[in-house]
């Protein structure tokens, strides 16, 4: 009788757990003391579409920051390494194919924190001034490998070095 | 287009309850309300917060097993999709009577 009638799409599979996942990502920030309420956790599974939006998500969780001030990037390795001004200075292991670069416009930006963040993924993290003369933090990570929650654990160590500062 | 107003209010009455948790399939149902709350929203909100993380992690083990070698049968699964879907439903239908002219407005609109 209820054979066939119904039948839950591996698109869909993806979707709810993805979507799920997402969300108790969010709870563990709520539980740090970030409010999360109004924030996204949505995911398309649809096979085009990535988990990008969820990642900017953490970061606006975090730092309190709106959508335009964060970018986020995927990049080749070879390709991300020619674009490093230092390119000397960064050790990327050879296995690591992808990077995802991202963006964050924050006045509160500063050199010396980021270079007490540490986390395996981190391929780089500095901080910047753009020619405008705006702050921002750039985080290059391993692409693909690096779950929400692990972009979240560096976030929250950033904010909690931007809190401990004198 | 016309639409028959008064024809089309008798039909909404008509609109069936979802069987409460307590039934045979309670577990059934549960998972097919989250599973249409979890893809229809995309944002935290109150119906979202009222959710125990509990269930939402149950839900999930549930998906997963679905995925890779479910232990729950087809049966189960047609509640949980039916169930869904039948929100879904619910929820058009909602909207289209929210939307109908009122009762001054003519039959035909």
């Amino acid at each position: 009788m209820y054979e066939n009638q119904w039948d839950l799409a591996e698109e869909d599979l993806d979707t709810a757990i993805t979507r799920i996942d997402n969300l108790m990502c969010l709870y563990r920030l709520k539980d740090k003391g970030y409010d999360i309420y109004d924030y996204l956790f949505g995911y398309c599974g649809c096979g085009q579409c990535t988990n990008d939006a969820f990642y900017c998500s953490i970061v606006m969780v975090v730092f309190g920051l709106n959508n335009d001030d964060i970018y986020l990037d995927i990049y080749d390795t070879e390709v991300w390494l020619e674009e490093q001004p230092y390119k000397n200075g960064i050790i990327v292991d050879e296995l690591i194919e992808v990077i995802m670069e991202i963006i964050i416009y924050d006045p509160e930006a500063d050199k010396a924190i980021a270079n007490l963040v540490h986390h395996p993924n981190i391929i780089h993290i500095t901080a910047e001034m753009s020619t405008d003369g705006r702050r921002y933090w750039r985080i290059a990570v391993i692409g693909w490998e690096t779950e929400p929650d692990e972009l979240a654990d560096i976030c929250v160590q950033i904010d909690q070095l931007k809190g401990a500062r004198l | 287009m016309y639409i028959k107003t008064k024809q089309l209010k008798r039909r909404l009455n008509k609109i069936p309850e979802l069987p409460p948790y307590e039934s045979i399939s309670d577990k059934a149902v549960k998972a097919g309300r989250l599973f249409d709350l979890i893809m229809s929203e995309s944002y935290v909100n109150q119906q979202i917060e009222k959710i125990p993380r509990e269930d939402w992690l149950w839900l999930r083990e549930l998906l997963w097993n679905y995925g890779y070698g479910d232990t729950y049968g087809d049966e189960f699964w047609f509640i949980v999709l039916d169930t869904s879907y039948n929100i879904k439903t619910i929820n058009q239908l909602e909207g289209i009577l929210a939307a109908l002219p009122s009762l001054e407005v003519s039959q035909y609109v």
